[in-house]
């Protein structure tokens, strides 16, 4: 019995996701937006590996002999979310250091090392 | 029914995250963000996934999301209102517009083999009850826990290093 | 238990037959579901609604008998209808919106904050049965919903373009997010004994009674606050602190920040914060008394229980009443807590959680996980008991010496991350 959903859906999403991520990425101003683009793209690539793990994961791994649905997928997603949390940390970490050395966050501004 | 559901969940992701990147004002962006995350929460919901649903929303919309909120609360620059966009959208929306093109083919087109997981007597099934300890659903949780302790310990242990290395990095960074 | 699955099952049924002669075939079974799940959610919110009330009534009653007076008795005999008059009050005053206020983001503020203390209540199991979502990971989804409260917080205090709305908002998203850390993992070792994030399967492993649905023996078989008095301490200091009631509710200080996060609101928009805050008091002494006084179970051990007989077919329906009983008790608690216990500054309340709470519950989980490990092969609830009492008793002393011992110190014996200056000038900067 097939599902009722294809796959290919769930990954037109995630590239979806992906794009509007990697847009905002590039075109925003603000160093804040950009993080935010980026927070976009990582859940994009996330959704991609939780969908090709639904529908491709072999029922060996992680499972018990033979029997049951490996879970590496979620792992790796897991993991994923765990390091987004720790840069988006850091990054925001250092966008609050600049704005008190320059008042700014205007990725136009940041210019020092320009030239 | 599923279909109904992925239809209204896709919609509020995408809209969610076209609204991240087209908000005029940083704050509304970051409410736009949280949406999406809401979005993908659910659509991790719908693919059987419900540990990573709920870690998702724990994560992302409870610490992620407060993250990037204060960020924009303690750097408000109040003359950048205006024009929030830089003077790259045109090539930046080839690339973007090119990535999607390419990604979406891919997954349409590619031919994925795909297997389903078969349950003891080898016959496909789609039910979530189909072993005891399986990876799907219910009882991922016990499965995902013994995968962190033993084939994926390493991964573990350096996630936990470069939290602590990131809590550090980022108090250190932040202070005066 | 059996009477209310087949009361649930007959419900199904009869909306089934309902649908399916309206929608065309392949809907049917969409709408069963969408329908049983509005009337699950229904009947939450009539019942925790008229606890709501009741709750504000009973709120100024015990405050005002702490306080050597009468509390009200105008309003009905013992002024059991107070609650309505405030909500007549509360719907009939003027709705003043600030002219500068971002329009939706301050509007949606009032309004978002009450989904993350209703939908808790999906996984609260009122009974053995009467339980609207059986997630395996409910206990997790209860803790993720709570912590999404932050964001409506956020709205309200930006959306007022006020800057005391605002640094109340940002105070209080600081003091929730700094205490969700002891609150979840004081829950660790309830879960490492437990072995399941089900709520009802965590009920039900607190014996007597097995959950429906339970493979094998009741184990530990006794309410966790007497395996890990330590955590529950530690889970009802930080639940306090989350749901920001007194002596946490510096947010809401009338004597120094005005309202704080909805000085902004009025009429029904700030009847909304006072909705959310009862809702969650409810929510949270609903979980408490799930995770750590054994929920739906009876206050009898296992052996006093006969195998059948009219008493054991009571114990069985009657999950309900303890349930009840439970969650009303820790209501009174925390009340109580409002009426004696003064408030702590921002920067106690830092402190006290950073400081103390966390490193306690992360000891807490290291001698649970060593305990538990080591009593897994005996299978006796007896053995749990006194290995855990002699266990946490040790690990109290070893607190409350600490403690003494730091606060003879000074607390001024903080880590210093680098060297002050040996001449600092007045005036310049403040140090740590």
């Amino acid at each position: 019995m097939t599902p009722s959903i294809p796959l290919w859906w769930y990954l037109i999403l995630a590239a979806g996701l992906f794009s509007l991520g990697l847009y905002g990425a590039l075109t925003r101003r603000n160093a804040v937006n950009v993080l935010m683009g980026i927070e976009l793209m990582l859940n994009g690539v996330n959704v991609n590996t939780v969908a090709l793990w639904r529908y491709i994961t072999p029922t060996a791994g992680s499972g018990p002999a033979g029997a049951g649905f490996g879970v590496d997928g979620q792992v790796f997603v897991i993991i994923v979310i765990a390091l987004a949390a720790a840069e988006a940390a850091v990054g925001l970490a250092l966008i609050i250091s600049i704005f008190r050395a320059r008042r700014t966050v205007e990725l136009d501004d940041f210019s020092l090392m320009r030239g | 029914m599923e279909q109904l559901a992925f239809g209204v969940l896709a919609l509020l992701t995408l809209g969610a995250g076209f609204g991240v990147i087209t908000s005029r004002t940083v704050f509304v962006s970051a409410l736009w963000l949280v949406l999406s995350f809401v979005g993908v929460a659910g659509i991790y919901v719908l693919l059987g996934a419900h540990f990573l649903a709920v870690t998702q929303v724990l994560v992302y919309v409870g610490a992620i999301s407060v993250l990037v909120l204060f960020a924009i609360m303690l750097t408000r620059d109040l003359m950048a209102e205006e024009h929030p966009q830089n003077k790259q959208w045109v090539l930046a929306t080839i690339v973007a517009g090119s990535v999607f093109g390419t990604l979406a083919t891919i997954g349409y087109t590619t031919d994925w083999a795909l297997t389903w997981p078969r349950g003891a007597a080898g016959v496909a099934s789609t039910s979530t009850e189909t072993a005891a300890s399986s990876g799907l659903g219910s009882s991922a949780v016990e499965a995902i826990g013994r995968s962190l302790m033993s084939e994926h310990l390493l991964a573990f242990e350096v996630v936990s290093v470069v939290l602590l290395v990131a809590l550090i990095g980022a108090i250190v960074i932040a202070r005066d | 238990m059996s009477m209310l699955l087949q009361e649930s099952s007959a419900m199904r049924e009869r909306l089934m037959h309902l649908l399916a002669g309206v929608l065309p075939e392949a809907w049917v079974g969409t709408g069963v579901v969408i329908g049983m799940s509005l009337l699950k959610a229904t009947a939450i919110v009539l019942v925790i609604q008229i606890g709501m009330l009741y709750a504000t009534w009973l709120e100024r009653k015990l405050i005002g008998r702490m306080q050597d007076r009468l509390g009200p008795n105008r309003i009905g005999k013992f002024g059991l209808l107070v609650p309505f008059a405030d909500m007549i009050k509360i719907l009939t005053k003027e709705d003043i919106t600030p002219r500068d206020a971002h329009s939706w983001v301050y509007n949606l503020g009032a309004i978002l904050i009450l989904p993350p203390a209703l939908v808790g209540f999906a996984v609260v199991a009122f009974s053995s049965t009467l339980i609207a979502a059986d997630l395996s990971v409910g206990l997790l989804f209860f803790f993720a919903i709570a912590s999404t409260a932050v964001i409506p917080i956020f709205m309200a205090g930006w959306g007022s373009r006020n800057k005391f709305a605002l640094i109340g908002a940002m105070r209080a998203v600081a003091q929730i997010v700094s205490y969700e850390i002891p609150q979840v993992l004081s829950l660790v070792g309830v879960l490492l004994l437990a072995g399941t994030l089900s709520m009802n399967q965590l009920v039900g492993s607190q014996g007597p009674l097995p959950a429906p649905g339970a493979e094998g023996a009741v184990l530990p078989g006794v309410w966790y606050i007497f395996l890990q008095p330590i955590a529950f301490v530690i889970f009802l200091l930080a639940t306090t602190a989350e749901i920001e009631r007194t002596p946490f509710d510096l947010p809401e200080a009338e004597s120094e920040i005005i309202a704080g996060y909805h000085t902004e609101y009025s009429g029904i928009k700030f009847g909304m914060f006072y909705l959310a805050l009862y809702f969650a008091t409810i929510a949270a002494a609903a979980v408490t008394a799930m995770i750590f006084l054994g929920g739906w179970q009876p206050p009898v051990p296992a052996f006093l229980i006969p195998e059948s007989g009219p008493i054991t077919d009571f114990m069985y329906n009657s999950g309900w009443l303890w349930m009840t009983i439970k969650t009303v008790f820790l209501v009174m608690v925390f009340m109580w807590f409002r009426g004696t216990l003064p408030r702590l500054r921002a920067d106690q309340m830092m402190a006290f959680c950073w400081k103390i709470l966390v490193p306690l519950s992360l000891a807490n989980l290291l001698v649970t996980g060593l305990l538990a490990n080591l009593l897994a092969p005996l299978a006796s609830p007896m053995a749990y008991l006194g290995a855990f009492v002699v266990a946490n008793a040790i690990l109290l002393g070893i607190t409350l010496w600490a403690v003494r011992r730091w606060r003879e110190r000074g607390s001024s014996g903080d880590f210093v991350f680098e060297v002050q200056p040996a001449a600092a000038p007045s005036g310049v900067g403040g140090g740590d």
